[in-house]
């Protein structure tokens, strides 16, 4: 199957969890000529050559100059290749028009048009091998990537009215999930100042980079950097990358693909430098022996039974303001919560007392990770209820003041990376689960994975009048999970069912 | 390059602290840098050993409540304390550095409490691999000497794994054969595959005084029955050897003013020209030709 490819990913995570990365939605913001565009034909030529279909959107370019700036292409690829300018895109519904020309029939083209042409493309791959079925989504599709590329949101919201160009990029986001695939939004501008856009489509992303541009002297310096992935925050992860005269992108060396992220089977740290194999795990080079030897003390299975990838299980707290993105709220009151949310947790005896938790900031909240007890989350979110509680006696809804949170505690694996200052980080399914969880609540709602909850409700029996089974609920890509939610009456928690629980 | 040279015994009271401590106070005596480690992290000694009250400890370490530069203690000025063998005042060209473990009863559950959880007890070992490789970068150690934990236990097991050269303590007032051989086997084994060296350590070997009353119960000659004590103890201790495959290389006789001193410190530093301290420079030469 091809492999999907994001240009300079590696650089940003290190090759092993950028291969693991093949499907999602990307966003990349960049200023004006910041080489955005520039990024999206990389992106386009370097996954043609892995063997993807590609479609490239982009509501101000014409035809002439789409060949222009894919004259790179070579041939054999060129019909694996789809332009759509959706503002020159011909509907076969007649709709009264816009001032401007354009009515969302132009955007429903666009996709339609999408559809066909992965049809298409599907269809020529089973009627040569397999069949003659016309079905989307066919066995076919399963050896089929399809990467797309929309360039950009910003214009196309000059063009179309913002609320449908959103449903269009929404619309993209599953469109890509149904088939495994990838597509990436470019933005011009950066966070801030897409900041309206974002609050409404930030759910959907799964992988947020920015391009930096800083003048030095007469050059011009380029910087991919890591925004988030999943959700969870990254701690200035970035890339230098310079455009060549042929208009291509080039990385400064991919340190991560050599070393970054093999993780020492030993010490569960990245190894830095060429790594040392020992049973087809990578090891420091002073900690091979080491682990043999503890190999042949404790046994082989309980030396290795961490696994040999870097992942450890933890306990996590998922955290987010209500309402934050409330674009009724100014900024300096989101300002004041984050930083009341913050304070709060600070002060809570869980969080100063747990001596192994890593804290990954994600924005409107934070995600802690808990590596010693699986009680430390569901004890933070208490203690955290009982300040909000004190805090909230000062403010009152009308003003916005009042600040209102939901919490999602789950356990599971994480991943241990370096960040590029060498801080070690983690992330994977265990924070994601966290979010999940919390998704599903409302404000001041403490929920907990099932997992997570039942083994509290096995370790101690005090659990069992605060920790209570909400059911079976639904959330992202199809996943079934259990959900419990913790309160008190009056100290803690909100014992409602939850809205989407009820819908 | 640093040598690492780690104590164990199969049952406690077999003078790894004492040894380990006087060995070390000996080394840096001699010039070199050496840094004892209290990894006896369930009895923890060395404090009380050294009256030393450290403000942060391995555990603190092991926890990442502390750097390395906290944990680690430079009690070099301790050996000032000593003349040397011609009675001069004793000048240290080495240094004698120490890390302790906590002797909190709360600190003690809750490493054992984390060595229980797989998650946070691969962050212990982590943590306490870089404490060995902190010691070496840092302090450009000659010598870490650590003090385990007896017997088969989590920490004793790592100290042994990281260690190149292990001295299996034992008292042959009461040698456990069976431990001694268990741990010859089932531990030592694997670790010696791989290039540690190990040798058995004994303590309280008979030879330093002839007990009057056994002489005239005898009814033999002072000189005979020391013979005999030191024969039979010749042949046990070489049946040992046979039996779990390891040289001894110390034999360290009972010294009664040692053994009856409540407040034995350094012994090997405060009589230079002791037979004690001699033992002692004859385990530095041995360990030096590893």
């Amino acid at each position: 199957m091809p492999e999907v490819r994001v240009p300079g990913f590696s650089s940003l995570v290190g090759q092993a969890i950028s291969d693991k990365i093949t499907s999602g939605t990307i966003l990349l913001t960049s200023p004006p000529a910041g080489g955005k565009t520039l990024f999206c034909r990389q992106m386009i030529t370097e996954n043609l050559q892995n063997g993807c279909n590609c479609i490239y959107i982009n509501s101000s370019m014409t035809r002439k100059e789409y060949e222009s700036l894919f004259n790179n292409i070579n041939d054999k690829y060129i019909k694996k290749l789809k332009f759509l300018n959706p503002y020159l895109i011909t509907t076969s519904i007649k709709e009264p028009e816009t001032p401007i020309g354009v009515t969302d029939n132009k955007l429903s083209a666009t996709l339609e048009e999408i559809r066909n042409t992965i049809n298409g493309w599907s269809s020529s791959v089973t009627d040569s091998g397999q069949g003659t079925s016309q079905e989307f989504a066919s066995t076919a599709n399963e050896a089929l990537k399809y990467v797309i590329v929309l360039d950009s949101v910003t214009h196309m919201v000059t063009l179309f009215e913002e609320d449908k160009v959103l449903k269009f990029v929404n619309a993209l986001s599953f469109l890509v999930k149904e088939l495994e695939s990838m597509v990436v939004i470019t933005m011009s501008g950066n966070l801030v100042t897409n900041e309206t856009i974002l609050n409404k489509l930030s759910s959907i992303f799964d992988i947020v980079l920015e391009i930096e541009v800083q003048q030095v002297s007469e050059n011009v310096k380029r910087k991919l950097k890591l925004i988030s992935v999943k959700g969870a925050s990254s701690k200035s992860a970035s890339a230098s990358f310079t455009i060549e005269q042929d208009g291509s992108l080039k990385f400064e060396a991919d340190i991560s693909s050599k070393s970054k992220l093999s993780i020492c089977g030993l010490c569960k740290a990245p190894i830095l430098e060429e790594p040392e194999y020992y049973l087809d795990m990578p090891f420091h080079h002073n900690h091979v022996n080491i682990y043999m030897k503890l190999a042949g003390a404790f046994g082989q299975a309980r030396v290795s039974d961490v696994g040999p990838s870097g992942v450890i299980d933890a306990a996590f707290f998922f955290v987010d303001v209500v309402g934050l993105s409330d674009p009724a709220l100014s900024v300096r009151r989101q300002i004041e919560k984050i930083e009341a949310l913050n304070d709060m947790i600070g002060h809570c005896d869980t969080f100063k007392k747990a001596s192994d938790k890593r804290v990954l900031p994600t924005g409107d909240g934070m995600a802690i990770g808990f590596m010693l007890s699986p009680e430390s989350p569901l004890q933070l979110a208490i203690e955290l209820h009982q300040a909000l509680k004190k805090y909230n006696t000062h403010t009152n809804k009308q003003d916005g003041s009042f600040l209102d949170v939901r919490i999602g505690l789950a356990s599971g694996s994480v991943f241990i990376v370096n960040d590029v200052n060498s801080n070690q980080n983690i992330w994977g399914p265990g924070i994601i689960f966290a979010r999940r969880v919390m998704d599903v609540g409302d404000g001041g709602h403490i929920l907990l994975a099932g997992p997570l909850a039942e083994s509290l409700l096995a370790l101690d029996d005090k659990y069992r009048s605060i920790v209570h089974l909400l059911g079976d609920f639904q959330v992202k890509h199809g996943q079934i999970i259990k959900i419990y939610s913790a309160s008190s009456l009056n100290e803690f928690g909100n014992s409602t069912i939850p809205a989407k629980f009820k819908s | 390059m640093t040598k690492c040279v780690a104590f164990h015994s199969y049952k406690g009271g077999t003078g790894k602290s004492t040894i380990s401590s006087n060995l070390s106070a000996s080394l840096a005596k001699r010039g070199f840098t050496a840094v004892l480690l209290d990894v006896d992290v369930y009895a923890p000694s060395l404090q009380d050993y050294f009256q030393w009250q450290p403000t942060k400890s391995i555990n603190d370490y092991l926890f990442e409540n502390a750097d390395i530069g906290e944990v680690i203690n430079d009690l070099t000025p301790v050996l000032s304390k000593f003349t040397s063998g011609n009675g001069e005042q004793f000048e240290s060209k080495g240094k004698l550095l120490v890390g302790f473990s906590s002797t909190s009863k709360d600190e003690i559950y809750k490493l054992d409490g984390a060595v229980r959880q797989e998650g946070s007890k691969i962050q212990m070992l982590r943590k306490f691999l870089m404490l060995r490789e902190e010691i070496v970068s840092n302090y450009n150690a000659d010598f870490i000497i650590i003090d385990t934990s007896p017997g088969i236990r989590y920490w004793s097991i790592n100290s042994l794994a990281i260690a190149d050269t292990i001295l299996l303590s034992l008292k042959l007032d009461g040698i456990d054969l069976k431990g001694t051989r268990l741990l010859a086997k089932e531990i030592y084994e694997s670790l010696t595959k791989l290039g540690t060296k190990s040798y058995l350590l004994l303590n309280r070997a008979a030879g330093y005084c002839l007990p009057p009353n056994l002489t005239e119960q005898a009814g033999g000659s002072n000189q005979e029955m020391y013979e005999n004590t030191i024969g039979n103890q010749s042949t046990v201790v070489s049946k040992l050897n046979a039996d779990v495959g390891m040289d001894t290389i110390l034999s360290i006789p009972c010294y009664c003013d040692i053994q009856f001193d409540s407040n034995e410190f350094l012994t090997a530093l405060k009589f230079p020209n002791h037979p004690f301290a001699g033992k002692i420079n004859t385990l530095i030469e041995k360990l030096e030709n590893i």
